[in-house]
Formats: C-alpha cells, structure tokens, sequence
C-alpha cells in the first residue's frame, strides 16, 4: 500500500498483488472470461496475470482496432462484461470505432488502455500526447474513469464493471498508468484472493405494478388491430422464449426492432416477418393499421422509425414496458406506462391470460392480412432471384444466399452478418433464428467487423460452428485478421457476396441516374484467403454453392467462399431504409423521371420498377 | 440564377482554399458531395477501402504542405477515422475532417437514430477546431475558419459535421449573392510572423557566449521545411544538434554535425554529459526533444536556454528560458543565422566537449541498437539500408515504420537532401506507414516513394494495396518479417500482394538476394513492388 509520503512499496510481501494481477483478480472476480488484448510491451503484465488463471481466456488480434468489436461479439453472446485492452495514446484513441459500434448496441464492453506516464507540467508541447481518452469517449460510454493510484483500481474497476451492466448498460472506458500496474500492494479488508465477494449485484427484477398489468390486458382485449414490438431489452431479460409464448397465445402479431433482429422465431404462428423493415411492406402495413401497441423493452431507435409518423400511425395507443423510466415515451408518448423487467412483465401478462374467463378476440384476420405481406415480399424477392438474368453472367445475391440459408437453419451454427446489402438480403429471406443466433452491429451499422467478430463469437461458443455472411466492401476492413483464423484453425465459414461494388450506396445513387466513386476493383477473395493459408473457392455457378457449402461446413477448419454477384440487383426494401433515414432525401427523382429511366436502361428498370411498386404498398 | 446545394457549397469551398484531393469511403448521406467533387474542374476523389486510411492518407498529403481533407459518413464511418484524426492531432498536421451527421432535427440530444452519436464531441479533444453546420448560409464560413485554424501555428486537425438536410437542401443563388458568399478576398493570414530584433539579439548573444552550446530540433522545423535555414544557423554557429525522430530529415544524414536522435541519448550516462552544455538552444521543440531538455536542465541547473517557438506560449513553458524567441521557423531561423554570423568573436566551441559527445554518441549507438532488436536482423537491416544509400536521390521520399527499422534507419540513412524521410516510431500509433506514404505519393507524383515497415505494422492497412493499384500510385515496399515467427501463421506477403495485382517477392536471405539493381528496377516499375523479407 501506499506509504505516508506518497511513494509505493515495490517489493512483493505476502498476499500483496501487482496491480497487474489485482486488476486481472478484480475482472475474474466480476466474471470476465474473456480479454481482447493488444500485442504490446505496455500490455504484458497484465497478460502474463491472466495467462496463469484457468478461468480466463486471452486473444490477442492482430490489430488492436478489433479488441473492442470481439469483446462487443463476446459479451452479446455470453451476456457477461467482456474486456478489451491497449496501449495508450493512439492506440487507445484506435477504440473509437469499436467503442461507438458497442455503445449503439448498449454492450457491456469494459475498454482499458493503459496510459503511459505522461510526464507533469503544463506544456503546450505535451498538451496533445497527454489528450485523455475518457474526454474523447466521453459521449459514446456509460462510464469512463482515469486510476490515479493503486489503492483506486478495484474501486475503479467494480464502478465500471457495474455501470456496463446497469439498466440499459453500455461501454465503460478506464485508464491506467503503466505504473499502477507494476506497484504493489495488499488489499486492504479483502485478504487473499477470492474473499473479495461479489460486489457486482444481480439486478434483483423489477415486477410491474398488478394494476398497470390489468389495464395492459384490458386495452389489448379491446385493440381491433394489436402488434406486439419487442425490442433488444426483450433479449438482456432472456425473454425471448416467453415473448414468443405469450404471442401466440394471445394471437397478436409479432414484431421486433433492429436491436432485437434475431428475436423473433420465424417458425412461431404470429412471425410477421424480420425486425423493423426488413419485413418489407408488411412492417409498414403493420405499423400503419395498428390500434394497439405493445412495446416491450424498445425504445424505437430511428430504424424502427422512432414509432411516429409518418412511418408509424399518429393514433396508435402505445403501452410501452421498460426496466429504466428514462426510456419510456422516450420517442412516441406512451398511452399506458409500465417499469418493469421484459421477463417478469411477460409472466405477468401471461398468467393473466390464463386467468381470462372470457375468450380473446379472434385477431387472425389482422394476423393472416400482414403474414400474407410478409410471404409475398419473400416470395416477389425469390421469383425475382430465378427469373435473373445477368449481363455479366453473375448471380442475383438473393438467388446465391437461399441456398446458403437453408442450409444454416439446417445446422446449429452461430452466424455474424457484415456489409450493407448483404444483412438487408439476409434479413428480408429470414436468415434468423432465435435469440443470440444472428449477430449485425444493428446500432451503429459498422462496415468491416465481421471477421473479429466471427472470431471472438467461434471463442465463446465452444463447439458451435460460425459462419460470417460478409459484403466484400466490408470484408477487406479488417481482412488482417484472417491470419488468427489461420493460426488457431478455426472452423469457420466466410461467405463473400462480392457485387463488386458498394451497392448500399451505389443503389441510392442509381436512385438518382448516376454514380460516382462506388464501384470497386473486381477482386478474387479467395486469393487473398489463400496467402492467408485458408482454403477458399470462388463460385460463379448457383449449382456449386450447396456442394462448396457442404464441404465447408463439414470441414474442420475454415474456408472462404467467394460468390460473384450482380451490382445491378438491390434490395427494394431499401427504399423502406431511404424513407426512415433520409426521410426521401435521397429520392428527389419524381416517379415519371424513374420510369423513363426504365425504359432506357431495361436492366435497372425491373429494380425501379420493384422499388415503384414497394413504395406504393408502404406509403 | 445558380442552384446550390449544401453539397455544393462544401466543395466549392474547399477548392478555394486549395484542396485538390479528398479522400473519402463513400456513404448515403454523402452522395452529393460526391457528385460535387465529380463534377469539380480541379478536385479529385480517392477512395481507399477504410476510413481510417483515408484519414492517414490526408496526413500523408497534408505533410507535403498541401492542403488535405478527409471526408467519413456518419457514425461507423467517422468512428473508423477518428483514431487516425488523431494520429494528425498528435503530428500537427492540418487535415480538414468533413462528415455528415443525421438530419438537424434527430441530433443533438441523440434519438437514438441509426448511426448518430455525438460526434463532435468525440472530435472535440483531438482538433482544433470543431463546429456543426447547422445552416447552409454558414458553411463557406465556418469551412474557412476551420482551415485557418487548422494551419494557424501548432497545426492540427480540425472537423466539420453537416446534417444531411443542410447537404441535401438547396438554394437558388443569383450571381450577386454568389459574390457575396465566395468574395474574391483573403481569409486567413498566409504571411511570416517576423522575430522582434531585440529577442534575436539577445539570442544570438547568450550563443556567441557559449563554448558547449547544443541544439535540439523539434518536429516543426520539419514541418515549416526549415531545413535549408536551420543548416545555416548550425554552420554560422557551429553547434551540434541532436534532432527528435519528427525532425530527422530537418538535417542530411551524413551532417558532421548531427550527433544522433534525441533517441540515443535517453540513459543516465549519456544525459550526464550532454549535462554539461552551458548553452541549450531549443528550437520548435516537441514532445521528444522536450523531455531531454528537462532531463538536461534537471541535471545543469546553471544551463542557459535559448528557445524559438512559433507558438507563443510554447516558449518558457518545459524549462526557464535566458531567452525566447516567437516567430516563424524561417524568418527566425535566417534572423538568428546572420546575428550569430555578425558577431564578433562568434561561438567558442569546445573541442574536447564535442568530440567527447561524438564518441559518446557512437557508444550510445551501440547499446541503442542493442535495445531495439536482436544483432543479427539489425545487421542484415542495416545492410538494406545502405544499399539504399546508394540508390536513393534527394527526391526519393522515404517512410520508415517500426522501432527497429526507425531506429535502424535513422542510423544508418547517410542522405543528401532535406526533407525526404518520415520516421514513424509505433510508440504513439502503430500502422500509419503505408497510407501515409499512399498519400504522399498522392501529393508527389513526380517522385519516388519507399516504404519500410515491420510486418505487424504494415498488416494493419495492408488491404490499401487495393488503392495503390487502383490509383496508380507505385510504392517500393519492404516488408521485415521476424525470422522466428512460423510462417505457417503468417499471411504469405508475395501471395497476398499478387491477389491484388501487385508484383510481390519473398527475400529469405537478404545478404545475397538483395542487389541495388533489383532496387533500380523496383523504383522504376510502373506499378511498384512489394519485397517480403525475412531478417
């Protein structure tokens, strides 16, 4: 500990602890399993301390830009706090990115940098060295703190790991000095190891009030058109399952926002489609016609259309079910409010209507008029996908991905999504499967984290097979990494819809007659997956991808498949993503303009004229 | 009448202060931009395949002195860049950082919108000016005042956010109020800040006393391409100099009067005679030299310090100063030449003291290299690098990245000319070599460019062989891969670097495989080359 004059004692006694190895106790201690560690002299003390506990796994990439996105991957597959750490200065400030795609998905990610000495005095030679990484977080974590002393770090570290796992949670960045880690000292009140006790806290649940309840059940019993939304607080409970229960009891539809895209089982009777609008026109219609809104753990994120207008109906009545008050009626004002955890409301809700003595209302023709939306949408994209004929001899990117889908829900493998048409394509042909089966940066929408984060999932999951269905513009942003692939041979399947382009954009300027800077270089993935050492082939033939795909998925190690698709295919329901983002910005085209485009150009016609008829059924 | 969009404000803007390249990934919101830029008589897009490689190649660009920008879209995209923003930051250089942001009317508070965060706080702490353009009528406005501030002493990044409403929305614009929003005036000031004569003086006085002077030069010098200026000085005066890793080009390698990088002389020995100067002349210090300052002043109490800053408050604010002076690098550096010259009498050297330095400066050499990587690659680095030596003419740019080819090269690297070799210690950042150099070839298409990089380094940009080809920037390349490393673990560079279409080859060993003729041809390819080579 700390000596009267300030100084530290360096040599060890017995029970004292470096701050190394408290801090790495400390983490164990709040169940970290796992830390995504840069490769750095300043980080060694802390990975050596690791390294000798049994219960915690190091990865070290290859870039410390992918500590934060694995740990993100890691800690929404586990549920647990997840840690990243780095050097300090910029490779600290290198977390920027994996820190804003964590926040926006509200992921427990505890980021450490460890800041060297910055040295003392008030230069402005030093002014820029010295610039704090907690002010340049500041505004995308819940929590950031700087450890000024030893006898600060536990303190420190609980705070942070408490405050990633608070009602909606989030990132937390901590810094500290190089010469905490190498001080030493004796816990005070603690003792040995292991008698720290559990300082993070269960959140006991919160029950919502009986009245409140009666009334929720009493305003659906009335709705002549209820949804049910649910959001990724729906998920954090482990809500899923009930959810899905209680939607098909009380026969109301099922929706889900962004955040909680993989929450819906397409299997279940009340699936109205994929989250938000990736149902295409059926999500509109829905959020159109609805009278009654049960909103469960969502706080309608632009995506989901903030549930206003004029995406969302201005009459609907919304009761909105939140564990933390701050996010009730945070976007459209609620009708009924209820704090409550999404697990015990869902009980609560369902035992009630068990207790019913009347039967429900009959919504099945509510039900049946949005399902049939839904099976026309994917019906329309899978007629369109055989019926392509391409100019350049490449597929249709819906065509290449169904077979790919099916077999996937065939497997049990984990699945990461990465790109910007490639997830649309994906979602809209109903690529989900239960909670915590499909993982897409859905907050941020971040390009290129696929490959760290088909890595760090693969690290969590055991035996589980992961697949990463990638764009090929996303795929090259963190391609380094392919070299851990290599190094731990992990079996895992990199599918690439490479179009060649990056279609998202250049489809918003096709929108517009024309394009500039989004075409990219024709590139052959599956070389650049070879000089990795990884096997790979390349496929321009729909009747090659369920034979490739068979063979990857029954390999033991990975493979990256490469399929030639068409750039001058997207996704209508694009058009859904232009109106919520843009809110028609990118559409200043009349219709007429756009028809004439059709009859120049016949090829890009069919997909204006797709986008005609969606906008029409949206509207 | 002329219809303005926001969009076309921006880049209209930005071709009147000078910017010729944006580097940019393109996103939805920017489209306009794009299309603005496109249709731009004398701007030009490049688009790398990462944000934060845009952003280093707008440093790369900004350090041959042009004016750089950068341009992200909102939210992923500027979170990729703003850890390369602050490699600029850190670096002093003007990079003009341009970015959309959600419409006005979902920003700020946050509503939890698709991609938006507050990004201008996560700029705020690593530029030096930030603003959001809330209001088309203010962007040629702000858009000036941001370059002025980004070229205004101690340079820096600085950034713009504009919702994508304010790029959408237009406006019809007559000619007369077209002069008023881009008026044929000046808006910043592009002069010298000229030295008072009596700072000078009084410099040049407390040198001509000294008989143990030493010079420190800083990062700025190199930056203000001071060099030809600063030689003249250090000749008038005949001082020795010793120059942070920034400013290593700021004196030709083969100087007699370079003793070392401030690098070298970090251990208690070497401080303790370096100690016995009377006479520490600062000049633009940084970070580096800064410290070693202190260390000095720590250890001679009694030093006298003459210290030049451009930065008023720099000067006096690492150690007392016997006397400052405030201006610009040259005008101050071509005063204090000629009044060092003038005097009579001019600097007692001490001999004995300097030639003690030299030895100790060779010593420090040894246990330096000792430090940053085992004898035998350093060895086989060195002698690539004096194969370059040969090769390389004033013209050649040359970037190394890594400790151990930094700290090699900047030993080794005998060079004429000034200004042509960037040092990139990984101390602060790892990674930034390629775009950089990417970028540099960007702004010099005339000249040759190498780069020299530790593999690890190199991997974390290496997918931007894509945009060399693709924009027909030919780099020489070499890549030092650690011998102990397996190779069954490592990307096969050669392969990696073919599948892109550029000419990649394996060096195993570089003693007899390496010639200064393979390195003619490589420098001479239309395309570049890529050398993997094991030490």
């Amino acid at each position: 500990m700390n000596k009267p004059d300030g100084s530290v004692k360096k040599a060890a006694s017995p029970g004292s602890l470096t701050g190394a190895e408290l801090l790495v106790a400390t983490l164990a201690d709040a169940g970290v399993k796992f830390i995504f560690m840069e490769t750095h002299p300043d980080t060694v003390p802390v990975r050596d301390a690791a390294l000798h506990r049994k219960d915690m796994t190091v990865i070290e990439p290859v870039s410390e830009t992918c500590c934060v996105p694995m740990a993100d991957i890691c800690a929404r597959y586990t549920g647990n706090p997840v840690v990243s750490l780095t050097a300090g200065g910029g490779h600290c400030l290198n977390q920027v990115m994996g820190m804003t795609t964590a926040w926006g998905d509200k992921t427990p990610v505890i980021s450490i940098g460890i800041a060297p000495d910055r040295g003392t005095g008030t230069s402005p030679v030093f002014d820029r060295e010295r610039t704090d990484p907690c002010d340049v977080f500041s505004s995308i974590s819940v929590y950031r703190e700087s450890v000024r002393e030893w006898s600060d770090l536990r303190d420190v570290v609980c705070r942070g790991v408490r405050e990633s796992q608070s009602a909606k949670g989030g990132t937390v960045h901590i810094e500290i000095p190089q010469r905490v880690l190498e001080e030493s000292g004796v816990p005070d009140g603690f003792g040995i190891l292991g008698d720290f006790g559990c300082f993070v806290q269960e959140q006991a649940p919160v029950r919502a009030e009986d009245d409140r309840m009666d009334a929720a059940i009493d305003m659906l019993l009335r709705a002549k058109r209820p949804v049910i939304f649910a959001g990724g607080g729906v998920v954090k409970a482990g809500a899923a399952d009930l959810l899905n229960e209680f939607a098909r009891k009380a026969g109301i539809p099922l929706l889900s926002s962004m955040g909680a895209m993989d929450l819906v089982d397409p299997y279940s009777p009340m699936f109205v489609g994929p989250s938000s609008y990736l149902a295409g026109e059926a999500f509109h219609y829905a959020i159109k016609k609805a009278d009654v809104v049960l909103a469960v753990g969502t706080c309608f994120s632009g995506l989901d259309g903030f549930g206003l207008p004029p995406l969302w109906s201005g009459s609907i009545q919304f009761i909105q079910i939140n564990i933390d008050p701050q996010y009730i009626a945070f976007n459209p004002p609620a009708a009924l409010s209820i704090v409550a955890d999404a697990r015990e409301a869902l009980l609560q809700l369902s035992d009630r209507l068990d207790g019913l003595s009347s039967p429900l209302p009959d919504w099945t023709r509510w039900t049946e008029s949005i399902k049939r939306r839904t099976r026309e949408h994917v019906e329309r994209i899978t007629r369109e996908a055989a019926r392509h004929k391409s100019r350049n001899g490449r597929l249709h990117p819906a065509a290449a991905l169904l077979p790919i889908i099916e077999k996937i829900k065939a497997s049990d493998a984990l699945v990461c999504v990465d790109g910007g048409n490639t997830p649309l394509w994906s979602g809209m042909l109903a690529l989900l499967k239960g909670p915590r089966r499909v993982f897409y940066p859905t907050g941020m929408a971040t390009l290129g984290v696929g490959i760290p984060m088909t890595l760090a999932l693969k690290a969590a999951a055991g035996k589980r097979r992961v697949i990463l269905v990638s764009g090929d513009g996303s795929l090259l942003y963190n391609v380094q990494e392919l070299e851990l692939v290599k190094k731990y041979n992990l079996p895992v399947t990199v599918i690439v819809n490479n179009d060649s382009a990056w279609n998202m954009i250049r489809a918003g300027e096709i929108m517009q007659h024309r394009c500039v800077g989004t075409a990219l270089p024709e590139q052959d993935y599956a070389a650049i997956a070879e000089s990795f050492g990884i096997p790979a082939r390349r496929i321009s033939s729909l009747g090659d991808i369920p034979i490739v795909i068979d063979a990857a998925l029954a390999s033991d190690g990975p493979m990256l498949i490469d399929i030639l698709t068409d750039k001058d295919v997207y996704p209508d329901s694009l058009a859904s993503f232009i109106r919520v983002e843009f809110m028609g910005s990118l559409m200043p085209l009349p219709l007429k303009k756009m028809l004439k485009f059709r009859q120049n150009e016949v090829h890009m016609g069919r997909n204006t004229m797709n986008i005609i008829k969606y906008l029409m059924k949206t509207m | 009448m002329s219809t303005y969009l926001g969009a076309d404000l921006i880049v209209e803007t930005l071709a009147r202060e000078g910017v010729r390249h944006v580097f940019t990934v393109p996103g939805g919101q920017m489209i306009p931009i794009h299309y603005a830029i496109d249709d731009h008589e004398s701007m030009e897009l490049v688009i790398p395949r990462h944000e934060g490689a845009a952003a280093l190649m707008a440093c790369g660009y900004s350090m041959a002195g042009l004016p750089s920008c950068v341009m992200t879209t909102v939210g992923a995209g500027i979170a990729y860049e703003a850890g390369s923003l602050a490699f600029a930051w850190r670096e002093r250089l003007p990079v003009i950082s341009i970015a959309p942001q959600v419409q006005s009317h979902k920003m700020k508070p946050i509503q939890e919108n698709l991609q938006a965060c507050d990004q201008d706080e996560i700029f705020a702490p690593i530029t030096k000016f930030h603003a959001i353009m809330y209001h088309r009528d203010r962007i040629p406005a702000l858009i000036r005042r941001a370059v002025k501030f980004a070229l205004s002493p101690e340079p820096g990044p600085v950034h713009l956010d504009t919702p994508v409403d304010v790029i959408f929305g237009f406006k019809r614009v007559s000619r007369s109020k077209k002069k008023n929003l881009f008026p044929d005036r000046q808006f910043r000031f592009d002069g010298k800040v000229i030295p008072s004569r009596e700072s000078v003086l009084n410099a040049a006085r407390v040198i001509g006393l000294s008989a143990r002077a030493l010079v420190l030069v800083g990062r700025n010098v190199e930056r203000s391409r001071a060099g030809e200026y600063l030689m003249k000085f250090l000749s008038a005066a005949g001082i020795p100099v010793i120059t942070s890793a920034a400013a290593w080009s700021s004196v030709p390698g083969d100087s007699e009067l370079r003793i070392g990088h401030a690098g070298l002389w970090r251990n208690d020995t070497t401080l303790r005679l370096l100690a016995r100067t009377d006479t520490l002349v600062l000049i633009e210090a940084d970070e580096e030299t800064g410290r070693l300052a202190r260390e000095i002043v720590a250890r001679n109490g009694s030093v006298l310090v003459v210290q030049t800053a451009e930065l008023a408050s720099a000067v006096g604010s690492l150690v007392p100063v016997t006397a400052g002076i405030t201006g610009s690098v040259i005008p101050v550096l071509e005063e204090l030449a000629a009044s060092v010259k003038s005097r009579e009498g001019k600097t007692r050297v001490d001999r004995e003291w300097l030639s003690s330095l030299m030895k100790a400066g060779e010593f420090a050499e040894k246990g330096f290299l000792r430090g940053i990587g085992p004898a035998q690659r350093i060895k086989r680095l060195s002698k690539v690098f004096d194969t370059i030596n040969s090769i390389a003419g004033p013209d050649t740019l040359i970037v190394c990245e890594g400790s151990m080819v930094c700290g090699s090269a900047m030993l080794r690297l005998k060079r004429e000319g000034l200004h042509n070799t960037v040092m990139l210690d990984d101390g602060y950042s790892a990674g930034a070599g390629f775009p950089l150099s990417l970028g540099m070839k960007c702004a010099f298409k005339n000249r040759k460019v190498i780069l020299f990089s530790d593999a690890d380094s190199f991997k974390r940009h290496s997918r931007e062989i894509q945009t060399m080809i693709r924009y027909n920037l030919p780099l020489v390349i070499f890549l030092f891969q650690d011998k102990d490393r397996k190779p069954r673990e490592e990307v096969d560079f050669a392969r990696f670097a073919k599948s892109f279409g550029l000419e990649g080859r394996i060096i195993t060993d570089p003693d007899r495989e390496m010639n200064g003729r393979m390195i003619r041809d490589a420098l001479e390819s239309p395309c570049g080359v890529l050398f993997d080579m094991t030490l």
